[in-house]
């Protein structure tokens, strides 16, 4: 599908109702519709044409354009190709159909805009609350501009979402709020007969920051690379780079190709401390301890190699709009070569006894089974999809930073179960090793950081996507006034992950359930990135009062 | 046969966990000095402060106050319980006054008194409205005293060490 | 028979009821050194486990629910599992040889695993329960394991009492039922892969969830005694030569514990090291597999 393509496909579906189409690039279509056909074009882009549904953002425009602007984003991996679908939605009557009974993998996303923009998705089979506290009350919308980041409404039981209906005969097993495998705050409610899962509700977003709300209301284009790189405990770098790819991608900014050399070092580095580190919890999860302190062993190197090159052993402060703040210098390089060699000597060793491991096996078999159907329609990503046979790696799919000159292989695996997902991550350690020592080799020289010498100007768009280790994460930049964005929405990849877990771990037993969402890589504090929040501790105790009633109730 | 082969892999595990030996460090008994080019806790050089507030400007943790206590004296307000290390107070001070430490160590119980810098520079005042504008230090490069804030405006990009202008993106994003 | 004529017997079981107490925590620290050298760590100093349980027992009871089985179960649980200690050989005289035989051995043993399980039920917490289903379907499939690899011995000896049993011949069905015990050990002890009535990063302790204070370490201090008993079980049944091939030790009973130490550092500390926990049906299964063969060697003793 090339851009011509899908706008000549859109067309023929939806007629006059495709307002505007504008491509940018080979890479890029940005299109505006009609609101009233946008269950079309988007049967049309993800069931005819193929495409790859990513996320949906919602932005309040009634300021100076009178509506809501709600954004569908697809991807068309196999073409390198970006398709933006823009619809105005006016400010008096924000609804919008839903397109979730066509895409299932868009229902969380349509629920956060209706949670936090009031633009209600008409026809949502799940238009529960999502990411809003319990005690939110309703009709108040913390991503409205009217809304200030400092706003503390009162609070208001009314709008707490009820848990789904609970199966006859089964038991509730609470995972969370807090449980000792899943290292955030989460809560997924496991419906159990006897020990077989039968159900399964999730209530998370307990890590809510306003991130987005502060990159729109009170930081600047060069604050938030900072805060972007705490949206995640672990793959914060990723977030960070592509925050500033996007802005960059937005302004026209060229950034020196020695910055996206040592960019895409960092992201080989941190996804090979973030796999050891998987594999580390999922030995944990299941019992393995040696096994999680033995790869841990092996990752502290790597941080302290981190440490040297960035100053700061995991939050690296790299990334800066125009390109990056440090160099890696020729004198490092010993070091680097070092580390990567004693990494990959006990890596090989590990990865040849992984199969061969009858207790492992038996353990990660045949659990989590996810099928390539499910992965496609819930819109999964990176190894959850790669385990299932999908073949999606943004960086040979849509390649950035320095990847379009580099050597990656994508490392896919077809068992769909959680041994395979687990298979992908050990198969991709050597791969991002691989990487850095290509990237050393071909380093060019020069400046590491662009010029900006003029203010970016208000309404460009910029859109930059970024393989973390667990997945894609998408990030949007709509450029606005006093040299902030008008829009930053990010998308990580356990958002649609997180989605693909009640159909993993149905029909398998309970003592499956930690390592079933372990296998997922999870990342809460990425998914829960957003929105403004009151903490009480009251509403969190009644949270686990009901729980454990519910619980007691066998 | 298989069960003979899975006890021999096991075992073969448990001696090839016992080859790196002991990793447990000593800390914090035994201090551990962190890498060479770590990030730590940021100190101002008084001396070489003029007190442009640019640090305050980029901090994306807002945790550097400028406040201006009496005609001559700009006191810096670094509240280190905030910081996160990034280190562009450092990157973007144009007299190089800010060095970051190797310092990590910040735990306290009393984070209101021990994790704030105070740093007290010495300006110079305008002569008309009475404020403090510029370190005496950056006058004297200019071999100038008693200005007014007003014509000092234009002599910025002058005064400026770093040849930044007032109003560029640098200082500003 | 004068009171008298029991005192021996008496002094005897509670001698080795005070000795079990008084080891047993020291064999779970140890153990967790081994792990701790395994995994390339420090580790806790070896007498920890003697904390833990100070630290605990000097704690305030706090109790979820008023179930007398949760008041009564963790004393009870650590009684039988003395009492256990009490009438079975440790390397000197065998006290109560004549009143109690190995079924009421294993009588005990089963009323400390139901005991837990009990106070899993009670609490009415969903960790809890599950972890004491989970309790008795490990119990279903350990115990005849335990039955049957210790009647051989009696099928030999002709005897169901201990010091019966200690003179049974080491022959190839012995050595069959020897192979079983051991393979089970790990399953008895409930340590990894069979961890899975605690399962603390599945069911957050499971039957123990709702247990604090006094009541925990009771509790552990059973689990603890539990884990020397059947090791010493096996030294004792399966490897009685040992007693006499060591003079150098002094005293036999000494020979005992140092043995225990040996054999649960070997197999109980590596193997829970190297191992991830294993499914409730995977144990199950791998429980069956035992019996099975236990059950081969006893028709094959029957028929010696």
């Amino acid at each position: 599908m090339t851009a011509e393509q899908v706008t000549q496909g859109l067309r023929e579906r939806i007629g006059d109702a495709l307002l505007e189409s504008e491509p940018r690039g080979d890479r890029r279509v940005y299109m505006t519709i009609d609101p009233a056909e946008v269950v079309a074009a988007a049967d049309e882009l993800f069931n005819k044409m193929g495409g790859r549904y990513v996320i949906t953002a919602a932005t309040d425009r009634r300021e100076k354009h009178g509506s809501f602007l709600v954004t569908h984003f697809f991807s068309f991996d196999d073409d390198d190709l970006y398709v933006i679908l823009h619809a105005n939605v006016p400010e008096d009557d924000p609804r919008i159909a839903s397109i979730t009974p066509t895409i299932p993998g868009a229902g969380w996303a349509e629920r956060e805009m209706q949670d936090l923009l009031g633009v209600e998705a008409v026809g949502h089979p799940d238009p529960r609350r999502l990411v809003l506290p319990d005690d939110w009350p309703t009709g108040v919308f913390p991503l409205r501009t009217d809304f200030s980041s400092q706003d503390k409404p009162e609070a208001s039981m009314e709008g707490a979402p009820q848990m789904t209906a609970i199966p006859e005969g089964a038991v509730v097993v609470p995972i969370g709020p807090y449980f000792p495998t899943q290292h955030e705050p989460e809560s997924f409610a496991v419906f159990v007969d006897g020990e077989v899962v039968v159900g399964s509700d999730y209530r998370g977003f307990y890590n809510h920051r306003g991130i987005e709300k502060l990159g729109s209301s009170d930081l600047t284009y060069n604050q938030i690379p900072f805060i972007a790189e705490r949206i995640c405990g672990i793959c914060g770098f990723v977030h960070s780079c592509a925050y500033c790819m996007a802005v960059e991608e937005a302004a026209g900014i060229e950034v020196p190709r020695r910055a996206d050399y040592i960019r895409t070092i960092f992201l080989e580095l941190e996804r090979l401390h973030s796999h050891m580190l998987w594999t580390g919890v999922a030995g944990h999860i299941i019992g393995y301890d040696t096994l999680f302190m033995q790869t841990w062993r092996m990752r502290e190197p790597l941080m302290w190699l981190a440490e040297q090159l960035s100053g700061n052993r995991k939050t690296y402060g790299m990334n800066i709009v125009g390109g990056v703040r440090r160099d890696v210098d020729k004198k490092d390089f010993p070091k680097i070569e070092k580390v990567l060699a004693d990494i990959e000597r006990e890596w090989t060793a590990l990865q040849e006894a992984v199969p061969g491991d009858r207790t492992l096996t038996a353990r990660l078999g045949n659990v989590g089974v996810i099928t390539p159907e499910e992965v496609r329609e819930l819109c999964s990503l990176g190894p959850v999809a790669r385990g299932s046979g999908d073949t999606v790696d943004i960086r040979v799919d849509h390649p950035y930073a320095a990847y379009d000159e580099l050597e990656v292989s994508k490392c896919v695996e077809d068992g769909c179960d959680t041994l395979a997902r687990t298979f992908v991550r050990l198969r991709e350690t050597p791969v991002a090793i691989s990487i850095i020592r290509q990237c050393l080799e071909q380093m060019p020289e020069g400046e590491i950081r662009a010029e900006i010498t003029e203010e970016i100007p208000p309404g460009l768009q910029g859109i930059a996507a970024v393989e973390a280790p667990r997945g894609e994460s998408f990030h949007w930049v709509l450029t606005g006034e006093e040299n902030r964005p008008e829009r930053w929405r990010v998308r990580a990849p356990t958002y649609s992950n997180l989605q693909a877990v009640s159909t993993m771990i149905n029909g398998d037993v309970l003592a499956d359930v930690p390592i079933d969402i372990g296998s997922l890589d999870p990342c809460y504090s990425c998914t829960d990135r957003m929105t403004v929040i009151d903490r009480r501790s009251g509403q969190m105790r009644v949270m686990t009062r009901e729980e454990m009633r519910n619980s007691r109730n066998r | 046969m298989g069960v003979l082969k899975t006890l021999w892999s096991k075992l073969k595990q448990a001696i090839l966990a016992l080859k790196p030996g002991r990793v447990t460090l000593g800390y914090p008994f035994t201090p551990r000095e962190p890498e060479e080019g770590f990030r730590g806790l940021p100190r101002v050089d008084v001396n070489r402060c003029i007190g442009c507030g640019g640090c305050a400007e980029v901090c994306p943790a807002r945790c550097i106050r400028v406040v201006d206590t009496d005609q001559t004296t700009r006191v810096l307000c670094f509240l280190h319980e905030r910081c996160t290390f990034c280190g562009r107070c450092a990157e973007v001070c144009p007299v190089n006054a800010i060095e970051m430490t190797k310092e990590f160590e910040l735990s306290t119980d009393d984070p209101h008194e021990d994790l704030v810098g105070e740093y007290h520079i010495w300006m110079g005042p305008c002569e008309r409205c009475g404020r403090c504008f510029e370190a005496p230090s950056a006058l004297d490069r200019l071999k100038r005293t008693g200005m007014r804030c007003d014509e000092i405006d234009a002599k910025c990009a002058i005064a400026c060490p770093a040849g930044v202008e007032a109003d560029s993106e640098e200082t500003k994003s | 028979m004068t009171l008298q004529s029991y005192l021996p017997t008496i002094g005897i079981a509670l001698g080795q009821m005070l000795l079990v107490l008084l080891v047993a925590p020291l064999l779970e620290g140890m153990i967790r050194k081994l792990r701790a050298v395994i995994q390339s760590r420090k580790g806790p100093p070896i007498w920890q486990p003697y904390l833990d349980l100070m630290k605990l027992l000097a704690k305030e009871d706090l109790r979820v629910c008023a179930s007398p089985i949760v008041t009564w179960g963790p004393p009870v649980m650590l009684a039988a599992i003395l009492v256990a200690a009490g009438i079975m050989p440790m390397g000197g005289a065998v006290p109560a040889s004549e009143v109690a035989d190995l079924v009421v051995f294993i009588g005990l043993l089963a009323l400390a695993n139901l005991t837990l399980a009990g106070m899993g039920f009670s609490t009415g917490s969903a960790f809890s329960s599950l972890g004491a289903s989970r309790e008795v379907m490990i119990m279903l499939a350990a115990e005849p394991v335990l039955f049957i690899s210790l009647l051989v011995l009696a099928m030999q000896s002709g005897s169901l009492t201990f010091a019966g049993m200690l003179e049974a011949p080491f022959n190839i069905a012995a050595v069959a039922a020897a192979i079983t015990y051991l393979l089970a050990l790990q399953m008895y002890v409930a340590k990894v892969p069979f961890d899975i009535t605690e399962a603390e990063t599945e069911l957050i302790g499971g039957p123990l969830s709702e247990l604090s204070g006094p009541r925990l370490a009771l509790t552990h201090w059973a689990i603890f005694a539990k884990q020397f008993i059947y090791s010493s079980l096996f030294i004792q049944l399966f490897l009685p030569w040992t007693m006499t091939v060591i003079p150098w030790l002094g005293l036999a009973i000494v020979a005992n514990v140092v043995l225990v130490l040996v054999l649960d550092l070997l197999v109980v500390g590596v193997a829970m090291s190297v191992n991830p926990r294993l499914r409730l049906d995977q144990a199950l299964r791998y429980g069956m597999t035992l019996a099975g063969i236990a059950a081969v060697a006893l028709i094959y003793s029957a028929a010696l």
